[in-house]
């Protein structure tokens, strides 16, 4: 009942595809769903949830399919990106609905330990229009938790929330993922993914880029060819002495922004960044801007796509 | 049915704007009748007032009020989602929303309309009327009221059209429209109860009755109908 089944999955509007054909299996532990923005991760996650049909694919938690299911929803906790509404209810008396149309046996002590487990008690008894954005995030993952889901699905849930609270949300995450729960979160940073989640699965434009741990994600990204703007007194001496080395596969001068600098394609970052302070040094050549020129998470992303 | 969906549902509904204007619109009912009868010294005309202002309008207004309050917006901005990750069917939700808003708006109208018979000085008879047709009318537009809104978006704007087009105008010069008005039903389940005039006699009661029946069913389905295919889309 903790693995989470997405089989040929896709998902469009009209005409326009959200989601393409993705096949992937959630089990228990941290993942992440890393892509950038408009990727297909919002669809994907409501597609998980129950809340959205896919066009074509099934999704299966254990053996039963999610959608027009309502009793998926015992093992099923989502956290939605969506914004809480209920402002006129306090922070324990949303939670506490929750634990009621969960049915559960003891709805007030059910609301008590995932209001003391989101560290959300001292404010519990407040509205949720005083809340701010980071408590907000907190009542939505109490309501999520307060029926001891075997699976959870947040939407984004480092969005907007301040770093105190961020990083005591992962280890919240981190936890119920060594408790055997099975958690997907999606996020557009790579860092936060990096950070807790064991497993990565990487939605680019509606497609499944990639899928691993997160060594394999990682070597996907740092083992391709990079580029590099290096500025300095001598660049002509300085890109031949590059050239020489076995991680540089091209060296070009020419102008980048407002004046002259090398770009530097590098297919080992270890080795370049070792070498290029060694080089300048034994040369006399001072460097006066080192800058990745591509390290933005949509080249990394397109290169995973291209890949 | 589910108490914790009620309750919420009541909150959301009395607990915000929309439900002080479900409680001005009777008030001003009996303003209404109040100050009219203060100013001639006798009691207000039952038709006037309880019919054309009360029946006519505070009626369906506080229904339509009601029934777009406990749906409409949660859905628009997806916080339903909240209710509805959880093994509530539903059906349940749906049913156990369209009662409280029925309820809320039978209350609206029952005192406005008793409220307005009792300040206009009226006899027993339109008492009677005012509860009958008060209630009947209420829960009757509530249905009607879920469904347009699980038909289109804008449940509010088509239920104007159809308060203010089908029943005033159109109803107003075509008999036949008798038969598909909310207003007609209700005040012919009145006339039943009460002994009087509204007049809307060449209505078949029987047809009054079942056409109640199945407009409740209708409605409760169509809202349940609304919730169970809706779609929680991304941000994105």
């Amino acid at each position: 009942m903790t693995d989470l089944t997405l089989s040929g999955v896709s998902r469009w509007y009209g005409n326009v595809v959200a989601v393409n054909d993705v096949t992937m299996s959630i089990r228990p532990g941290v993942t992440g769903l890393l892509g950038p923005n408009g990727a297909g991760k919002s669809t994907l996650i409501a597609m998980m949830a129950g809340f959205l049909a896919p066009s074509a694919g099934d999704i299966r938690l254990g053996e039963a399919p999610v959608w027009r299911n309502v009793e998926a929803y015992r093992e099923l906790g989502l956290v939605p990106e969506r914004e809480v509404s209920f402002s006129y209810l306090t922070g324990r008396a949303f939670v506490q609905a929750s634990a009621e149309l969960h049915r559960l046996s003891d709805p007030r002590a059910a609301t008590a330990r995932a209001l003391a487990e989101v560290d959300l008690v001292d404010a519990a008894d407040r509205p949720i229009s005083t809340f701010s954005k980071g408590m907000r995030q907190r009542a939505k993952l109490a309501s999520a938790l307060v029926h001891d889901p075997t699976v959870l699905l947040l939407d984004e849930p480092f969005n907007g929330v301040d770093p105190r609270q961020r990083m005591h949300l992962m280890e919240l995450l981190t936890r119920m993922g060594e408790q055997g729960r099975t958690v997907l979160f999606s996020s557009h940073i790579l860092e936060e993914v990096e950070q807790i989640a064991r497993q990565i699965e990487v939605v680019v434009s509606g497609r499944h880029a990639a899928s691993g741990d997160f060594g394999a994600i990682r070597r996907l990204m740092t083992d391709r060819p990079s580029h590099y703007v290096v500025r300095s007194t001598d660049d002509r001496g300085l890109a031949a002495l590059l050239m020489g080395l076995t991680g540089v596969r091209s060296v070009a001068l020419g102008r980048v922004g407002t004046g002259e600098a090398i770009t530097v394609e590098v297919t080992d970052m270890g080795q370049f960044t070792l070498a290029l302070p060694r080089l300048a040094r034994s040369a006399g050549i001072t460097v006066r801007e080192l800058a990745p020129s591509d390290e933005s998470l949509e080249s990394v992303f397109t290169y995973l796509v291209q890949s | 049915m589910n108490l914790t969906i009620m309750r919420l549902a009541l909150q959301a509904l009395v607990g915000q704007r929309r439900g002080l204007v479900i409680l001005a619109l009777p008030v001003l009912l009996v303003a209404l009748a109040g100050v009219l009868r203060a100013l001639t010294g006798e009691p207000v005309s039952a038709n006037a007032v309880v019919v054309e202002v009360g029946i006519a309008l505070v009626v369906p207004l506080v229904a339509l009020l009601a029934a777009n309050g406990v749906l409409g917006p949660e859905i628009d901005d997806g916080s339903v989602v909240y209710l509805l990750s959880t093994p509530v069917s539903r059906y349940a939700v749906a049913a156990s929303k369209f009662v409280v808003a029925a309820g809320v708006a039978a209350v609206a109208a029952v005192a406005g309309l008793l409220g307005a018979t009792l300040a206009g000085g009226l006899s027993g008879r339109w008492v009677v009327v005012s509860l009958v047709v008060g209630v009947a009318g209420a829960v009757l537009y509530t249905a009607l009221f879920s469904a347009i809104a699980a038909a289109t978006r804008h449940g509010m704007i088509a239920g104007l059209v159809y308060v203010t087009v089908v029943e005033s105008l159109l109803g107003r010069f075509l008999d036949g429209f008798r038969y598909v008005s909310v207003r007609a039903i209700a005040e012919r389940l009145g006339e039943v109860a009460a002994d009087v005039d509204l007049p809307v006699s060449d209505l078949s009661t029987t047809y009054a009755v079942v056409a109640s029946v199945v407009l409740l069913l209708v409605g409760v389905a169509a809202a349940g109908w609304r919730l169970a295919r809706f779609q929680l889309k991304g941000d994105e």
